[in-house]
């Protein structure tokens, strides 16, 4: 036997004009024509002319209230229409969308910040006017662009009366009601395939469109390596981002936001790490030297003494020799010498970079550019011929 | 965990290849991150014996790539004097966590029947195989009589 809960019921009555908000008593395993019954009781509203708006959607008589996944404080909308507007066939078009509805409920991953989690995820939709719920979807989305991206989807909103609104899609979690980011790469594991890299199978997995699934344990460390192995690359407009791990598959991970599920400090440490690319491959970007504190900004130029001040510790440094013990003009800088003598510098990020064996083609863990260590510029199909005897 | 699973089924799926050329592998039982394979080159001029090379699987596999070291001597572009072997499908910046170990001598294997002069690890040799293939064949060959383990029945 379920607990039973209060949901508030928004009533608008267009034949009326009047708006009355209800707490109704509701059991989770009551289908929405028990619920109706109850709310006939209490707005006067009879059976025939009333519906249910829900997440786009009038619901059917035979929805199970507990399918909706209602949070504490999600309320439904109760709609009574005027006289004209009322349709001749109510029952066909309601039980259409009843069925189109019901499977895209919970069957959607989110990465809840609240719960620590990668959690199911419910879609709602609200009136991008007026912020309602009272809203029915005029189609159906039919890709994750749809409700990802802005003023895809038109709405009539109850509420507020509009014919001509968007539709804004938000994803919360099942468990707590949070607002989370979709994750639009996971799956269920309906086809039960293994995992690409583990070759374990698992309940749901990431896939970048390419069908090589990735069990979410693998994605994870996937993620912890590639950042400590420097192999996220700067992709606009995607971002920050990496590849499918599976050999020579060169799709992307499409959006940051799975990376939340490596946990929080990898998070931190992603975000780090990229702001560090983005600021390294501006020419006025900076790193503070301070160990301390390491922040990322960028320098402004009007310094003719070629000092610069960090933000976030306010160490004062040279831009030159990132010191604060300035050492640029002394030339006996042992250290500085062995650098100079040992390596060459990467001709895109200036990286000193030493070759330590192996063949003159040097790929740059640090801007990723692939050069020919005895021409010292990009690797190209003619340098590689005029150069590997050098 | 996941890594050593993963490493015992994919030293069962290679010695069931039937892939002669690298199926002979051989795995201390106590130590699953360190294989030998007896390498059984089918093409001119590796053909007249078997190569020795020891795989060594990092704790973090398959998150970080294998490396690969020649046991025995080879006259060879791509391989150097320490048996080190430049192979791009296992360089960390290359590296992808699902290549299996079938893919990676898969590669070897192309590689020694196909060297890429362009990266050489020994340009010397690498000029030999570009100018004079006929020079090139025959040092090889006396180097594989010479140094290369016995080819198994």
């Amino acid at each position: 036997m379920a607990e039973p809960i209060f949901v508030p019921v928004a009533v608008l009555d267009r034949r009326t004009g009047s708006r009355k908000f209800f707490d109704v008593k509701v059991d989770n395993d009551e289908k929405i024509s028990q619920v109706k019954e109850k709310l006939v009781v209490m707005t006067d509203i009879p059976l025939l002319e009333m519906n249910i708006i829900f997440c786009g959607h009038k619901i059917g008589d035979d929805t199970i209230l507990k399918d909706l996944f209602l949070g504490p404080t999600t309320q439904l909308t109760v709609l009574r229409l005027p006289p004209t507007s009322v349709p001749q066939t109510p029952s066909t078009s309601i039980q259409k969308i009843t069925a189109m509805e019901n499977p895209q409920i919970g069957s959607f991953y989110v990465y809840c910040k609240d719960c620590s989690q990668i959690a199911r995820g419910k879609l709602r939709v609200y009136c991008e006017k007026c912020e309602s719920s009272s809203v029915v979807v005029k189609s159906e989305p039919s890709c994750w662009n749809d409700v990802l991206k802005s003023k895809r989807i038109m709405v009539s909103c109850e509420n507020c009366n509009s014919e001509s609104s968007f539709a804004v899609f938000k994803f919360k979690c099942i468990k707590c009601n949070e607002i989370c980011a979709p994750l639009a790469h996971i799956r269920t594991n309906w086809n039960i395939l293994d995992c690409c890299i583990c070759g374990e199978n698992s309940h749901f997995v990431f896939d970048l469109g390419c069908s090589h699934p990735t069990c979410p344990d693998c994605f994870k460390e996937y993620v912890v390596s590639c950042l400590s192995e420097n192999r996220f690359e700067l992709r606009p407009p995607l971002g920050f981002t990496i590849q499918c791990p599976f050999t020579a598959c060169n799709r992307y991970v499409k959006d940051v936001h799975h990376f939340y599920v490596a946990g929080k400090e990898v998070y931190q440490k992603y975000q780090q790490k990229a702001t560090e690319r983005l600021v390294t491959i501006d020419d006025e970007g900076v790193c503070c030297p301070s160990a301390k504190c390491g922040a990322y900004f960028f320098w402004e130029p009007e310094n003719e003494d070629n000092l610069t001040q960090c933000p976030e510790c306010h160490l004062s440094f040279c831009m030159r020799c990132k010191s604060k013990d300035c050492t640029c003009q002394e030339m006996d800088d042992e250290t500085k010498e062995t650098i100079e003598t040992t390596t060459k510098k990467c001709p895109k990020c200036a990286a000193p970079t030493e070759r330590n064996g192996g063949c003159a083609h040097i790929h740059c863990p640090s801007c990723s550019l692939d050069w020919c260590f005895l021409c010292r510029l990009p690797w190209t199909e003619d340098c590689q011929w005029n150069h590997w005897f050098g | 965990m996941a890594g050593s699973r993963r490493l015992q089924k994919e030293l069962g799926d290679l010695k069931s290849c039937g892939v002669r050329a690298y199926e002979n592998v051989e795995c201390d039982e106590t130590n699953l991150l360190n294989w030998s394979i007896l390498l059984v080159p089918d093409k001119e001029p590796y053909n007249k014996g078997a190569f020795r090379v020891n795989i060594k699987f990092p704790v973090d596999y398959p998150f970080k790539p294998p490396q690969i070291i020649f046991a025995t001597k080879i006259y060879h572009p791509n391989i150097d004097e320490e048996g080190k072997v430049c192979l791009p499908i296992i360089a960390p910046e290359n590296w992808k966590p699902a290549t299996r170990t079938e893919q990676v001598m898969m590669a070897l294997m192309s590689l020694i029947n196909e060297p890429e002069p362009s990266h050489p690890t020994r340009a010397e040799i690498a000029e030999e195989w570009v100018k004079d293939r006929k020079k090139f064949n025959k040092v090889a060959e006396e180097y594989t009589k010479k140094h290369a383990e016995k080819r198994p029945e």
